[in-house]
């Protein structure tokens, strides 16, 4: 071994002119070369994007531009109005939630934005009803027919300043989503009552499968149970705690917000949870409770489809969370899911328009909940109710349902402190009592 | 130390220790995505079953085909831009010792330190004015800009250490200054610019953030937008969403492994000059 | 063949053009002033002006979203003063910049060091060692991720080779995450450092090992006294590398942690992000961008003045 082979050869400088220009033709041919095909192929793509783009406004175009962030479900809905509207094309993109709020927003500050898009209920998100409906960038869709058809507490979500602007097509409640086989397995029966849910916690964890996986890794994970211990502990007694609330009435420090939270860190205490659930992503819990080394999970209904996903023989049922020892008084958080708003400026205001109505007939509304395994919000689209759904579907119909908490409060940040603030008490770098404070103090800063 | 001795078994154990020890992630990565995800064995052992199914449902569900395409023209198109303009513009920054020349040499290096959240919004309705959000050209103008002080950089340290004989003849022989630089100039320049290429390609490549902001609400994405868009839809088929990350990384594997060479001698070249 | 070690780093102190040093009395020619025009003109457009453009933002109080909003002077960055999250978010911009410098250069270095020695297996182990730099870093995270879940591969093998007290919640536990991602940056760019030192190394003349050699110096006298001053180019461009990219490091932390648990890995630049998406306050994250441009200069500057000039005392 002598001469080291790889040693670089190009340091040759001075033996140009001979060498150099020759060695280094190469280059510029590759270069050429690469150039022309890329042209080529951008040429052909070019034209393509050219065509497509919305704008001509002559002749009544076809396109509608849509944005979506229904992965999985929307691209049927799509089909499905193509099929029923020959002629028309809907140009749409979908993305997850925490990419499409971004993306939505610069859009609308822009001008960019598409004909439709998907938006969420209520307020306390980026892209919620109120927050966009408020500088203007929606329609208003008070005069659409199946508005007043909806339910009093689904449809003022669809307000700001009293005009309906989303067309909100789905119900999602939380609960505790039980895996039957491992219940069985266990000899355990889903608890009623608080001291029962302790208890049961007790026994699972004596069996070695926990009771419920927690995947807080996922920040938006760590409010679920905690919303649905809220809804009976806040609201059970005091069915009015958002008026108060909104006026000034009634803090989150001085309410029973610290008995829910109390009793989630005693859940956690108590062994409710597996070991780590920082370190467990959304992803991570699913395959705990769909494969039985959990004997459920505290999740949305929406979770049921995926947890069939990998364990496609498994049962699964939603149950209500007791966070109580009077069964009578328990509540499910459940609210509408984001719907579909049209964009002030829209290109083909028609389209959009019927679009949305469409989203909102029974076709539409039906292949959009049996896809992502929700309750249609109109009573008369004639689906045949999923029974891993009927506890959520009793509570609904008794009246015994509270919206998700967030969606009445004036800003985003309330919610964005209690996520990580909820991560920060589970990694014990904050306390309860410091949580609430701080939630107070981002509800007050207003809007 | 060019004699194998004892000694250097003993490193070359280690150092293969190592490099196994770096492998071991991609390992996972590839034995996760030739298994059917009803094989829930630990992600160590090899699967008993492998298929190739993830992969043709990865490329189908995910539209990696036109993503690829479009990273493809988007990288080549940017690449050649870059190169082009900042080996131009480093010639006279490298050889012209008077105030004008210092302080462009500065703004340049301004843009490396410059982040870019702060340009991002401006340009995003700059390129909107210009109609050209949604198409791949809005990228390409983008990283043209963008790479151009990092370039700048790279190739004006080169040329400064590089004796400037060979020009002053070119010139003396009648060259006009183009073509001193195309003749004299760019051949000396090679080392580094294979340096440039590479570093460039990859950064332009890798691109997440910017692509998903100005190809937002067009069906053309590149690559890891179309992997980030697939990571969230099947958030739960970790089987299909290794396949697709495989996926992704090979064509940049390829060509690493392919032209690895000279790209460990141009780097060498390139900081040696 | 004539040997130049180094002294290619752009100097910015040092008057362009002053280099080499003339030789003869040849005529000088210079270059016209226009072969920077279009590198300049493509420049300004995409960075120069949108930045200056950008930096209004920093005075208003908009969110982003609505069509009007105010100038508020300075107010947002004498709130940066009073948030604690600002804070932390700075201190852990700097405690991942600084780790990352330190970690990479020198897993670089040892690497680096390996590979150039006699072993067989060289040739193989640099493209190896070097291939995880090319991935692209958004997947890289994602693999990461899974890997470091309380179930993933980590814990899987630490418990397979008998290691089952080392097995932690890496992502989840606040103490760790941060330096899970550090772990995480480190094994993807170490090969890109050892390929820029390897590189130095290559420019030692082999003839001065050997003649050291010959003097009865051992390896880490020669490493210190023949190889040390000559990887000083190497490492000043390894370390600036490293250094601005760690305090900008944004896609892995996002893509990895979310900035979690809690605000235990927030930087500067997944603080940008939320403050501007998803809380609306787009005119604050502008100045915690301002901020971070010029932390990245003092950085930067210090470091590269510091080097050039040891740089100098070392050759």
């Amino acid at each position: 071994m002598k001469a080291d082979n790889t040693r670089p050869t190009l340091t040759h400088r001075g033996t140009f002119p001979e060498g150099g220009i020759m060695k280094t033709r190469t280059l510029p041919v590759l270069i050429a070369a690469a150039t022309s095909v890329a042209v080529l192929a951008a040429c052909s793509g070019g034209t393509n994007a050219g065509s497509d783009s919305p704008g001509g406004g002559g002749g009544g175009s076809q396109t509608l531009t849509l944005a979506s962030q229904d992965q999985g479900s929307i691209e049927d809905v799509v089909k499905a109005f193509e099929k029923a509207n020959p002629g028309v094309k809907v140009k749409y993109t979908v993305s997850g939630a925490d990419q499409y709020q971004p993306q939505i927003r610069t859009q609308l500050a822009s001008g960019t934005a598409p004909d439709v898009m998907s938006v969420w209920p209520g307020n306390g998100n980026p892209a919620a009803t109120y927050v966009l409906a408020k500088p203007g960038y929606l329609r208003d869709l008070s005069d659409q027919p199946w508005v007043n058809k909806l339910p009093a507490s689904v449809k003022s979500l669809t307000e700001y300043d009293g005009k309906s602007y989303t067309a909100l097509f789905g119900l999602n409640g939380i609960g505790a989503v039980y895996n039957q086989e491992a219940l069985t397995k266990a000899g355990l029966t889903p608890p009623d009552t608080w001291t029962q849910l302790l208890d049961f916690c007790k026994a699972a964890k004596a069996k070695g499968t926990p009771a419920f996986a927690l995947g807080n890794q996922d920040n938006w994970v760590t409010q679920l149970v905690l919303y649905s211990l809220v809804a009976t502990t806040v609201y059970g007694d005091d069915p009015d705690f958002d008026k108060q609330m909104q006026a000034g009435q009634a803090t989150f420090a001085k309410s029973p917000w610290t008995t829910a939270l109390d009793k989630y860190l005693t859940m956690e205490k108590t062994g409710c949870f597996q070991k780590n659930p920082l370190g467990t992503s959304y992803e991570a819990s699913q395959t705990l409770a769909a494969t039985g080394k959990t004997l459920g999970i505290v999740q949305g209904n929406w979770v049921i489809a995926l947890l069939k996903e990998k364990n496609p023989k498994g049962t699964f049922t939603l149950k209500a969370l007791p966070a109580t020892d009077d069964p009578a008084k328990t509540l499910i958080p459940a609210a509408a899911g984001a719907g579909y708003a049209v964009n002030a400026k829209a290109k083909n205001p028609e389209l959009a328009l019927k679009f949305v109505n469409f989203v909102m007939s029974p076709e539409g509304m039906n292949t959009f909940v049996k896809k992502q395994g929700s309750l249609p919000t109109l009573s008369d689209t004639g689906l045949a109710a999923d029974p891993s759904l009927a506890e959520l579907t009793k509570f609904i119909g008794s009246d015994r349902t509270v919206p998700f908490m967030d969606q009445l409060w004036p800003n985003p940040k309330v919610q964005a402190t209690m996520l990580s603030g909820l991560q920060e008490i589970f990694s014990g770098q904050s306390t309860p009592g410091k949580l609430l404070d701080e939630m107070d103090a981002e509800y007050k800063s207003g809007n | 130390m060019n004699r194998y001795r004892p000694r250097t078994l003993a490193l070359e154990l280690a150092m293969i220790a190592a490099a196994l020890f770096m492998a071991f992630p991609v390992y996972v990565l590839v034995n996760l995505a030739v298994r059917p995800p009803s094989d829930t064995s630990s992600p160590l052992s090899p699967t008993s079953s492998p298929t190739l199914d993830n992969f043709t449902q990865a490329w189908q569900k995910g539209g990696l085909g036109g993503a690829l395409g479009n990273s493809v023209l988007v990288t080549v198109c940017s690449v050649v831009v870059v190169l082009t303009v900042s080996s131009l513009a480093a010639y006279p920054l490298a050889r012209v010792a008077t105030n004008w020349s210092r302080r462009a040499y500065l703004t340049f290096l301004l843009g490396l330190v410059l982040p870019f959240q702060l340009a991002s919004l401006p340009l995003y309705q700059t390129l909107r004015d210009l109609d050209l959000l949604g198409t791949p050209w809005a990228l390409v103008l983008f990283y043209s800009g963008l790479q151009v002080p990092f370039t700048v950089f790279l190739y004006v340290g080169f040329l400064r250490a590089l004796p400037r004989d060979f020009e002053d003849a070119a010139m003396i022989d009648g060259c006009t200054p183009l073509q001193g630089f195309r003749y004299v100039v760019l051949p000396m320049l090679k080392p580094v610019t294979v340096t440039v290429l590479v570093l460039n390609a990859v950064a332009i490549w890798n691109d997440f953030f910017t692509p998903l902001l100005y190809l937002s609400g067009s069906d053309r994405q590149t690559l890891p937008v179309a992997i980030s868009g697939f990571v969230g839809q099947y958030v739960t088929d970790w089987n299909l969403i290794f396949a697709a990350l495989v996926i992704s990384i090979l064509p940049v594997l390829l060509v690493y492994f392919l032209l690895q060479r000279s790209i460990i001698n141009g780097f060498a070249g390139g900081l040696r000059g | 063949m004539t040997v130049t070690p180094h002294k290619q780093l752009p100097d910015v102190d040092r008057p362009p053009g002053a280099e080499p040093a003339p030789r003869g009395r040849r005529e000088r020619t210079t270059p016209p002033w226009w072969f920077a025009l279009p590198a300049m003109l493509l420049f300004a457009f995409v960075v120069l002006v949108p930045s200056v453009r950008g930096v209004y933002y920093a005075f208003t109080d908009w969110d982003g979203l609505s069509p009007d909003f105010s100038f508020v002077g300075l107010d947002n960055f004498s709130e940066m003063f009073r948030d604690e999250d600002a804070r932390q978010a700075v201190w852990h911009t700097l405690l991942i910049a600084v780790s990352i410098t330190v970690v990479q250069n020198a897993v670089g270095l040892l690497l680096a060091l390996g590979v150039n020695s006699a072993i067989k297996s060289r040739n193989v182990l640099r493209v190896f060692l070097f291939a995880p730099a090319v991935i692209t870093p958004i997947v890289t995270a994602y693999l990461w991720r899974n890997l470091l879940g309380p179930d993933g591969a980590v814990n899987s093998l630490l418990g397979a080779v008998g290691l089952k007290g080392l097995q932690q919640d890496w992502l989840g536990d606040p103490d760790l995450a941060l330096w899970s991602v550090v772990g995480v940056i480190v094994w993807q760019f170490a090969g890109y450092s050892m390929v820029i030192f390897l590189a130095g190394l290559q420019s030692v003349p082999k003839e001065v090992h050997e003649a050291a050699s010959m003097d009865g110096a051992g390896p880490v006298r020669r490493f210190w006294s023949v190889t040390r001053p000559l990887l000083a180019p190497a490492l000043t461009i390894n370390l600036m590398l490293s250094i601005i990219g760690g305090i900008k490091l944004f896609d892995q932390v996002f893509a990895l942690t979310g900035g979690g648990p809690g605000h235990a890995t927030d930087t500067i630049s997944t603080l940008i992000y939320k403050d501007a998406f998803t809380l609306g306050e787009f005119g604050y994250s502008i100045a915690l961008a301002v901020v971070l441009t010029i932390i990245v200069a003092v950085v930067s500057t210090g470091q590269y003045l510091a080097l050039s000039r040891n740089e100098r005392a070392s050759s």
